[in-house]
């Protein structure tokens, strides 16, 4: 039986206020036995040049173990603005759960309204396989990120954050699809008084 | 780091479900797999102007809230949008209904003042 994304994960859950600390919470839902639960984050960073405090957890008695597998931060060149992450989480036992996924600003204090650098995006792409590679760019308007797939049939994730917010994203290549997007419709940071911008989607991975 | 940029109306929030595929959509406003909420303000005051919510027939999704419920989930939040009746299909929201319980927001700052997801 193929390798399948499964229909028990959750909506992307979103959070952007002003706080320091930041928390987006998903919706409960029941992932089957055995399956491996992916959470893709993208979120703001707290200063140029400097990075957030990402951490995950969820409503389990006993939490799952939680492995990062990938973080584009604001200090990987070229200092982009935005992190972009992926973790995953064996699932051995079905329950019902939520994750959620923390941004806290850490020692950073200000938090300067960037002028930008261009009509370029700021664009993360994490790309998690064999390679768990990771790439940046503060003026490309696209990022291809190339690996060699573990297995036939195996699935590819990629969590992207475009900081300056310069379009709607899509998914190029064949094959590939965009399954969640907290994308706004001008602006993905927003203004100085909504300073965190952190959607997370959740996708289980079901091999029966 | 605040990108600086203005908030502009409407703010728009799009959940899929696990056969969520934008690229298939004819219509981004009235997407597959999804349901979706557009909340229109006044890009000086901030106040909120009205709202419309969109739920696709094929969605798993019956609600958008807003904020988490007393056990600390969002399923149990009463800032919720049930879009439990609408199958391809938009419900409008006034103002006056989004300033009142449940909702009581007036302004687009209060709206975001929480996280939003569906289940």
């Amino acid at each position: 039986v193929a390798l399948a994304i499964d229909a028990s994960s959750p909506a992307v859950a979103q959070n952007i206020t002003a706080a320091s600390t930041d928390t987006a919470t998903t919706a409960s839902f029941t992932p089957p036995a055995n399956s491996l639960l992916v959470v893709l984050v993208s979120g703001d960073t707290f200063a140029a040049g400097t990075n957030s405090t990402w951490t995950i957890t969820d409503n389990l008695a006993t939490h799952l173990t939680y492995t990062q597998r990938v973080y584009s931060s604001s200090t990987d060149t070229p200092n982009a603005g935005g992190s972009a992450l992926i973790y995953t989480a064996p699932v051995t036992t079905s329950a019902p759960m939520t994750v959620s996924v923390t941004n806290a600003a850490g020692s950073g204090t200000g938090r300067p309204v960037h002028t930008g650098a261009g009509a370029n995006g700021y664009q993360w792409l994490n790309s998690y396989s064999r390679g768990n590679g990771k790439l940046s760019s503060t003026s490309g308007a696209s990022l291809a990120a190339s690996y060699t797939a573990s297995a036939n049939g195996s699935w590819g994730f990629a969590a992207v954050q475009d900081w300056n917010a310069t379009g709607t994203m899509t998914a190029g290549g064949t094959g590939n699809t965009i399954i969640a997007s907290a994308t706004r419709t001008s602006t993905s940071c927003l203004t100085a008084s909504h300073a965190v911008l952190l959607p997370m989607v959740s996708r289980v991975l079901q091999r029966p | 780091m605040p990108k600086g940029d203005p908030l502009v109306s409407p703010y728009v929030a799009t959940f899929g479900d696990y056969k969520y595929d934008p690229a298939a959509d004819a219509d981004s406003s009235r997407p597959n797999h999804a349901v979706r909420i557009a909340v229109s303000f006044d890009n000086t005051t901030h106040a909120i102007t009205g709202a419309v919510v969109w739920r696709a027939a094929n969605c798993l999704w019956h609600h958008i809230v807003c904020g988490l419920g007393a056990d600390g989930t969002p399923n149990s939040s009463t800032f919720d949008f049930d879009l439990t009746t609408l199958n391809d299909a938009t419900r409008n929201i006034t103002a006056n209904q989004m300033g009142r319980p449940p909702y009581n927001v007036d302004t687009i700052d209060q709206f975001m003042a929480t996280q939003i997801t569906a289940y």
